[in-house]
């Protein structure tokens, strides 16, 4: 395309990001409007995409949840930093509450990688940012 | 949490103040749906298969055939059925032509030649420009709002399929998200996201420990409000599909269903389609896109030109239509007979011989291939002129031309909607026409087609 505007079919070459895109409704600028209301197809990338699960794994270098394990073994501490890195608030007492025998039931890696993505689904994120 | 008065919350009630004198009676309007009960309806089909054919393909090199000095030797022309069909090109939609199976129309025509705008317009049925332009559904979603009261358990799918919709895809427009095309790239393995790449233990555990820490927010009424409570229903849809053989196995197909089908992503729509209107999972309307039809140029280059979309389109549609007609139906005929299909550009191209760069420039007369669903086949409706270059004979109670609001009024009717509703539940309050009346003319089902 050269010299002409980025494409809003971009990027072309990673069609699973593509994709997720388009099912968040970016529209092309054109005649097909950018949107924000949600679909089941949303649904399904954010539960299930390598987009999102990419970004969970703790074995996917510079994933976040890699580089707090390799900081702390505190599961209270790797609680309050998910919650404050992905929805900008503390764990509640409630939530803080649920997580912690979780992550003493699991350990620490699959517990991490399991709350990332609850949080990732959660209601608060997907409407707050 | 409970007792504070957020931003939204503060707005709605500060704005009742400025407002509320009209806030109420339109919240009572909004409930009204009004149409014309005696308009006749035809109810004869239960699906419709919409292939859009982005780019506009040249009409009278398909299904207006003319035959001149440009005619490339190898399109054969030949006449079935009285029909005269470029039979080298389009060989297998020839041999469903010569079963009677679809019918042309030729008398189509388009207000405008840009495509972004007429691709929306199709799928709208009117004008992107008007003032609900920019509110309209497609038609799929209108088709799966209405369909959605017909929804038995068991049928999981949204009732609004597209498959390869690409850029030019129409969405729900003002219509709930639910509604909203779901569209897929369909290929033999089957598509994304209906599991979990951690496996279906691991998400199982995940998805109960997201309903847990969620449930304050996953109620109604939602602090999100609609779209808080629309999001949790979609996560409930999508958790129902996912895991569930049906619905994995309606997107898979075997490699001699693809190879039979022309091997190529025109060929997998059309075989996903088959197999969904087979299964009867809850899609109603299935939109697939084929473009590669804007042949401005060598548009009778080998293998290239109009050749290559000419070549998917007929063995891809062809093997479609074979299959249906030799499916069962619920009522005794076969999946054919209960499901409409229409197959048109956004407009057509010009006519007599070709322009200086070997190719056929934007026109706005057009042909469609319809099928299916009641229409009776292998006929022709409408005429050109002699040169092609206008519409001669409608061929049609309305005496003019078919543009693109007919043909939705067609499949409206068809599919038992009453074409005439109009919605006063719009966010602009000016009500929402199925098809719109203001206009110079009005759309209306080319019944023609049925008897």
């Amino acid at each position: 395309m050269g010299d002409e505007f980025p494409d809003t079919r971009e990027p072309r070459t990673n069609t699973s990001v593509a994709a997720f895109l388009n099912a968040f409704g970016r529209g092309d600028r054109d005649t097909t409007f950018r949107r924000s209301d949600a679909s089941i197809l949303q649904a399904l990338n954010m539960l299930n995409s390598a987009f999102v699960s990419s970004r969970i794994h703790q074995n996917n270098q510079g994933s976040h949840v890699a580089t707090l394990l390799l900081q702390t073994a505190d599961p209270g501490v790797i609680i309050y930093d998910l919650f404050a890195t992905t929805l900008s608030r503390p764990p509640s007492d409630r939530e803080m509450a649920m997580f912690l025998p979780i992550f003493q039931q699991q350990g620490n890696r699959v517990a991490a990688e399991n709350l990332q993505w609850v949080l990732l689904n959660k209601m608060d994120f997907l409407f707050n940012y | 949490m409970e007792s504070i008065i957020d931003r939204r919350v503060f707005f709605k009630i500060a704005a009742t103040g400025v407002t509320g004198c009209f806030v109420s009676p339109m919240r009572l309007f909004a409930q009204t749906i009004t149409r014309n009960s005696q308009a006749r309806i035809l109810g004869t089909a239960k699906n419709c298969i919409y292939v859009l054919l982005p780019g506009a393909p040249s009409q009278i090199d398909t299904f207006d055939l003319r035959v001149g000095s440009w005619t490339p030797v190898n399109f054969a022309p030949d006449t079935i059925n009285g029909i005269d069909w470029p039979n080298g090109l389009l060989p297998n939609l020839g041999g469903q032509l010569s079963l009677n199976q679809f019918s042309i129309i030729r008398s189509c025509q388009s207000t405008a030649l840009v495509h972004p705008l007429l691709q929306n317009w199709n799928q709208i049925a009117r004008n992107p420009t008007s003032a609900t332009g920019k509110i309209a559904p497609n038609i799929g979603s209108v088709v799966a709002l209405e369909m959605e009261p017909q929804r038995r358990s068991g049928q999981k799918l949204p009732g609004f399929v597209s498959l390869n919709g690409g850029g030019s895809l129409a969405g729900p427009g003002y219509f709930s998200g639910k509604y909203a095309p779901f569209d897929v790239a369909p290929n033999a393995g089957g598509i994304a996201n209906l599991s979990n790449p951690e496996g279906q233990a691991v998400f199982a555990s995940r998805y109960n420990m997201l309903m847990a820490a969620d449930a304050p927010l996953r109620i109604q009424p939602s602090r999100f409000g609609s779209a808080g409570e629309e999001m949790a229903d979609f996560y409930s849809f999508a958790r129902t599909m996912m895991y569930d053989p049906a619905i994995t196995n309606v997107f898979r197909f075997s490699t001699a269903d693809q190879q039979r089908y022309g091997n190529n992503a025109f060929g997998n729509a059309c075989v996903t389609a088959r197999n969904l209107i087979a299964a009867d999972l809850g899609a109603r309307y299935i939109q697939i896109s084929l473009g590669g039809w804007d042949n401005h140029q060598n548009i009778y280059a080998a293998n290239a030109g109009i050749y290559r979309p000419a070549s998917q389109l007929d063995i891809g549609l062809a093997s479609l239509i074979a299959d249906l007609a030799s499916i069962p139906g619920s009522g005794g005929g076969t999946r054919l007979d209960e499901t409409l299909i229409v197959a048109k550009g956004e407009f057509g191209r010009t006519v007599g011989n070709i322009t200086d760069r070997q190719g056929r420039d934007h026109y706005f007369v057009h042909s469609a291939l319809i099928a299916g669903g009641g229409v009776r086949g292998g006929r022709v409706l409408g005429t050109t002129t002699p040169d092609a270059a206008y519409v001669d004979d409608p061929g049609w109670s309305e005496q003019r031309p078919v543009y693109a609001e007919d043909i939705a009024a067609t499949i409206y009717s068809a599919l038992g909607i009453n074409y005439t509703t109009v919605r006063h539940d719009d966010p602009l309050g000016r009500g929402f026409e199925y098809i719109p009346t203001s206009t110079g003319y009005v759309g209306k089902p080319i019944e023609e087609l049925f008897q």
